[in-house]
């Protein structure tokens, strides 16, 4: 039996691995032998791909965690109320504006880097889970508390799955939005970073800039379908 | 008399609504609830019935007065059902075992009664959106003796239900309390319900909810629903309600 998700089908004999892989490792090579043909440093590129996502799984992981503590302690409660505005008016604060704060705390750094995209992916998985919880049944969260979720329990057992479809679309937004934080940053500022590949060498290698966006693609692409696309379909059981 | 096993005070709880300002919900109630006694709370909407059973639940502090719930484990079904549509049916009836801290071992064994005892069996991988409404509550229903509760509330449990599962369910669920000799406080707002399952009923007025009556019901069980004295105790409790 086979589901689709964003029109890929995802077989049960897991046909969607091998394919998504075969679709994945033919840009590689092609993307290598385009490089090696044209002298294109693709250590180089992919040294720098490696650096940005590393940075950004730290954004992400950061404002997962903080996104999770705050709906947890303040979603069900009337505090929680009271700060919807707040969090509203900061998250409608435009990211760039506070790059001076950063430098100023952090220099330009890697964390600096993952603080600044922390910031902006934080918003999407934070309205989302809370709108998850709010939303929520009433009688949920009392049948949990009858029978014995409290503290830390209460977070493992029931906010987490009843956030579970919150988090994962908050976080196909959330990372799309820290990959234009980290690449942003890195063009202003930092040394290293695909941000910075692509904006050192437009001017010397078109062919090499072209190669940097390709390779991007090709990993936004290997995440969307390995990752976001199977934990979307496992959410549908959780609603 | 022994002890009893919920004791209630003089119990009055107001609201803040954004529309409505303050108002009171529950005004000085008073009973007790003993040992193996079925006792049903019936009113009309918006009474503050649920709102007593969630206090009795522990889930929400009165304005006023005091509440002794001295069971030791209290077990709930909701009119929503209430379970977990992230876990199978099976996980869903651990639950409130997993939070004690039990055993894998010891709760399969648990579970897998409590599907016999409430008829789920075949249905243990089910998730709750493949389940009718009558296997929910059932779901609902073994959740909460899972627990082995010696109260167990239940908030309107047929409500939802067609009249036909309905009818099933309240026998099951006679027979079930009838075993374990269990303590139940049953919210309904179905008057042959009530006099059907429960030994008192607590009369409440419209809100707000006060205790006008209590009745005790001195028929056995299996009750004949089409016996006089039931329908002479539910005209007395219609027009009680109606007043």
């Amino acid at each position: 039996m086979a589901r689709i998700v964003h029109g890929f089908t995802i077989g049960k004999k897991n046909y969607y691995i091998p394919t998504i892989l075969f679709a994945v490792i033919i840009p590689i090579i092609l993307v290598i032998i385009v490089g090696k043909i044209n002298e294109v440093a693709i250590e180089l590129i992919l040294h720098s791909i490696v650096i940005s996502f590393l940075r950004l799984l730290g954004a992400y992981f950061i404002s997962l965690f903080i996104s999770i503590t705050i709906v947890s302690l303040i979603g069900q409660s009337k505090v929680g109320d009271l700060l919807i505005p707040v969090f509203d008016l900061l998250q409608n604060l435009p990211s760039f504006a506070l790059i001076p704060l950063f430098v100023a705390i952090l220099h330009y750094s890697d964390g600096m880097a993952i603080a600044f995209a922390a910031s902006s992916i934080l918003w999407p998985i934070l309205f989302y889970t809370l709108h998850s919880v709010k939303t929520a049944p009433k009688d949920l969260n009392n049948a949990a508390q009858i029978f014995g979720a409290r503290g830390i329990k209460m977070i493992i057992y029931y906010y987490f799955p009843l956030m579970f479809p919150a988090i994962v679309t908050g976080s196909i937004v959330g990372f799309s939005i820290g990959w234009e934080a980290i690449i942003g940053i890195e063009m202003l500022g930092l040394k290293s970073g695909i941000g910075f590949f692509l904006n050192s060498i437009l001017a010397s290698s078109q062919t090499a800039f072209a190669l940097g966006i390709a390779s991007l693609l090709v990993l936004v692409f290997i995440i969307n379908r390995l990752v976001w696309m199977p934990l979307l379909k496992k959410s549908e059981l959780y609603e | 008399m022994n002890n009893p096993l919920v004791h209630i005070e003089n119990i009055s709880h107001r609201f803040r609504a954004p529309d409505q300002g303050r108002f009171t919900v529950l005004k000085e109630i008073d009973f007790h609830v003993y040992k193996g006694e079925y006792v049903a709370l019936i009113g009309p909407s918006g009474c503050g019935k649920s709102t007593l059973l969630n206090i009795i639940a522990g889930l929400e502090k009165p304005s006023n007065g005091k509440i002794n719930n001295n069971a030791k484990e209290t077990g709930m079904v909701f009119q929503n059902f209430a379970i977990f549509p992230w876990l199978t049916v099976f996980e869903n009836i651990e639950f409130g075992l997993k939070m004690q801290g039990m055993g894998q071992a010891a709760r399969q064994k648990i579970v897998e009664e409590k599907i016999k005892e409430v008829d789920l069996i075949g249905s243990e991988k089910k998730y709750p959106r493949e389940l009718s409404g009558g296997m929910k509550q059932r779901v609902g229903l073994a959740r909460a003796l899972a627990i082995r509760p010696e109260l167990l509330l239940m908030d309107e449990p047929f409500s939802n239900l067609d009249a036909l599962t309905a009818e099933t369910l309240r026998q099951d669920v006679l027979k079930i309390c009838a075993k374990y000799a269990m303590t139940v406080i049953m919210v309904t707002h179905i008057i042959e319900e009530a006099v059907e399952m429960a030994d008192k009923i607590m009369v409440f007025s419209p809100r707000p909810g006060q205790i006008i009556e209590k009745i005790t019901v001195e028929l056995d069980h299996p009750r004949d629903k089409r016996s006089p004295i039931f329908y002479k105790l539910c005209d007395k409790i219609s027009s009680l309600i109606e007043k």
